[in-house]
């Protein structure tokens, strides 16, 4: 018996010194990973205002019969989250729930502002089936063009001081994130913020 | 006693090795003799031959470890350490050639095939010494048998996952080193 047991402690401490090292080389693999893999931002593309750059303010009508003003200095201190959509967009409506819940979350510091343009029998039926009655849709193909809205899904943000902070092509929670994460590192865009770690 | 069930440990772990690999060799052998080709170590009329030679004598061999065939256990770790000298130096003849794009022909035990280097030279040299001292030991087994394979069965189990692990983490490396710094 006792054989087999100093048989079975030896060949343990021999195989839990291997474990250990394996564990070492796994953690330091990981940590190599999280380093070189960037996470993904909303995708920058050119055209219409320049983040930095202030919109200028301006009064839309929205779906529902109300007056909004977007741009220039907040009357309420809060930023302002543009949700570029359209009744023909399959993936504007795979991240409505993301963008929704983001902006409720979000309420106290930003507000939500869905845009599009076009047929308003359209839009009312997205309105009806989405739920998005209790958000305002402003409907202006101007709006769109000043932001330089080319694919959709695009989110643009606008600080509560009527500057642009960043905007982009979205396709999942991480890229409407990386705009919120844009405004707190004072950059304009992911690619912006690669660049500058590279030069520095 | 704690030799021979050491000795029992790395048969089994040898004869799991080289079952694995002959089988998959056995499985593919069109796979293995453009493998064997591809060392360029043998002339062209002899690969084939060669190929099925190899895959019986890794069969054979693994077996042997297992008890099955009746082999001395230090006889069969002892062709252990050769066979795995053989296949040492033939990677390590086209490592030095530059030849480092082959595949090693190994066993099943990873998805892919991994490029020979020096890394797999030593492991095939560190292997090779286990075997050896494996087998000049003592390899009495006293005792009931099924209690001997008992207590070292899950060292080998367990040992083969970390042979595992370990190259998996090897074939990593080359992948990190493709991602940008």
């Amino acid at each position: 018996m006792n054989n087999y047991l100093v048989f079975a402690v030896v060949a343990q401490w021999v195989l839990i010194a291997l474990l250990a090292v394996l564990m070492l080389g796994l953690f330091r693999q990981i940590g190599i990973l999280h380093e070189r893999l960037p996470s993904s931002g909303a995708l920058s593309l050119s055209g219409g205002l320049r983040p930095g750059e202030e919109v200028a303010a301006a009064s839309y009508a929205t779906l529902q019969g109300q007056n909004l003003t977007i741009g220039g200095a907040s009357e309420d201190g809060r930023a302002t989250l543009l949700f570029f959509v359209s009744p023909t967009c399959p993936m504007c409506k795979s991240m409505l729930p993301t963008v929704l819940g983001m902006a409720n979350r979000l309420g106290r510091t930003t507000r939500l502002i869905l845009a599009s343009d076009g047929d308003v029998p359209l839009q009312q039926r997205m309105v009806e089936r989405e739920g998005l009655d209790g958000y305002p849709l402003v409907l202006s193909m101007e709006l769109g063009r000043k932001l330089g809205v080319a694919k959709l899904p695009y989110v643009a943000l606008i600080g509560a001081d009527g500057r642009l902070v960043a905007k982009g092509l979205v396709n999942n929670r991480e890229h409407v994130e990386s705009l919120f994460e844009a405004q707190r590192l004072g950059v304009s865009s992911l690619q912006d913020y690669l660049a500058q770690q590279r030069s520095a | 006693m704690i030799g021979p069930l050491v000795i029992l440990a790395g048969q089994l772990g040898f004869a799991a090795l080289f079952l694995a690999s002959a089988t998959t060799k056995i499985a593919r052998p069109r796979q293995f003799a453009a493998t064997v080709d591809s060392y360029m170590l043998v002339p062209a009329p002899l690969v084939v031959p060669v190929a099925v030679a190899l895959s019986g004598l890794e069969l054979l061999l693994g077996l042997a470890l297992l008890g099955v065939l009746p082999v001395l256990p230090q006889s069969g770790l002892a062709a252990t350490g050769v066979v795995l000298l053989v296949y040492g130096l033939a990677m390590a003849i086209n490592v030095a050639r530059g030849r480092t794009g082959l595949g090693c022909g190994c066993s099943g035990f990873g998805k892919a095939e991994a490029p020979i280097s020096r890394a797999m030279v030593a492991r095939n040299v560190l292997l090779a010494a286990l075997a050896f001292a494996l087998s000049s030991g003592e390899a009495g087994l006293q005792g009931p048998l099924w209690l001997a394979y008992l207590s070292a069965a899950p060292a080998v189990l367990v040992s083969l996952l970390l042979y595992a692990a370990f190259s998996q983490h090897h074939t990593n490396r080359a992948l990190l080193g493709a991602t940008q710094r």
